[in-house]
């Protein structure tokens, strides 16, 4: 294998690893959520081992490419942490501290560079992500970054950010894009219909 | 060239809030005016007058009301206003 394209999958195989890691999490948090609204989730389909496949899948991902892997998943975290910003969660912290906590800890791990991008592009994921969902959420009952900025201006923003991203590290930016664009046709082939 | 497309779509992003933020209040300004208006169209078709509240004459309801709305000293002089009072 040529050592553009080695390069290129230990970048984009990790990305599949890890946005399966957080689909998996995502979705046992949000069963009742989707339950209620009639969305597909890997957790009825895979029950409480949700949670430990993800885990497996994070690690396999790790275990590939920490810098980039590991980054994103803290990203994630601080990203959907920041959504319920007002909530306190189980350590006793609001969402708000949670996130600024882990995203204070990503900067100190994996430098400002690595987590600047992974927060750029994950919001620029979020954005989109409300913006494609913002009536399944409506009928679910929550406000979502699409209803509370409004939708021209998620799309506007999720470019925004998307660009920003890439302006922030070049050489990573297209692996990673490749890799959540082949793991987001995955999950739309799986969920047709559904 | 992406320092560009980042100017570009901030841009747009900001020109589109401005744009929405001045025509909510521009909207809010002409409901203002127009609603009272329409409100009193409505209830002139429906029979009373919203304003003082009183029922206006089954004939000619429309007409009044359309009279009303563009020229409010006509109707004290319209056949129908004048039929419908008992000096008239």
């Amino acid at each position: 294998m040529s050592p553009v394209i080695s390069e290129l999958a230990f970048i984009v195989i990790p990305v599949i690893l890890c946005s399966i890691a957080v689909k998996l999490v995502d979705d046992f948090l949000d069963r009742d959520l989707d339950t209620r609204a009639g969305c597909s989730n890997f957790s009825n389909t895979f029950g409480n081992g949700a949670i430990v496949y993800g885990m497996l899948s994070l690690s396999l991902a790790a275990s590939m490419n920490a810098s980039v892997s590991i980054p994103l998943f803290l990203a994630s975290y601080s990203i959907g942490m920041f959504n319920d910003f007002k909530k306190t969660f189980t350590s006793g912290l609001s969402g708000l501290q949670e996130s600024l906590l882990v995203f204070i800890l990503g900067v100190m791990l994996w430098g400002w560079q690595n987590m600047l991008f992974s927060i750029f592009f994950i919001f620029s994921i979020q954005l989109f992500d409300d913006y494609v969902d913002i009536y399944t959420d409506q009928l679910a009952g929550y406000r979502n970054f699409a209803h509370r900025i409004g939708k021209v201006e998620c799309l506007l923003l999720s470019i925004l950010t998307l660009c920003i991203s890439w302006r922030i590290s070049e050489h990573l930016f297209p692996g990673v894009l490749l890799g959540t664009a082949i793991f987001y046709s995955i999950l739309f082939y799986y969920q047709r219909g559904r | 060239m992406l320092l560009i497309v980042i100017l570009i779509v901030s841009t747009l992003l900001l020109g589109y809030l401005w744009g929405k933020h001045d025509g909510r209040a521009e909207g809010y300004r002409r409901g203002t005016v127009d609603l009272p208006l329409l409100l009193r169209e409505q209830s002139l078709e429906q029979g009373y007058c919203v304003l003082c509240n009183e029922k206006t004459p089954e004939q000619d309801v429309f007409s009044d009301a359309v009279i009303t709305l563009f020229d409010p000293l006509a109707v004290e002089h319209s056949p129908a206003h004048d039929a419908s009072t008992p000096m008239g």
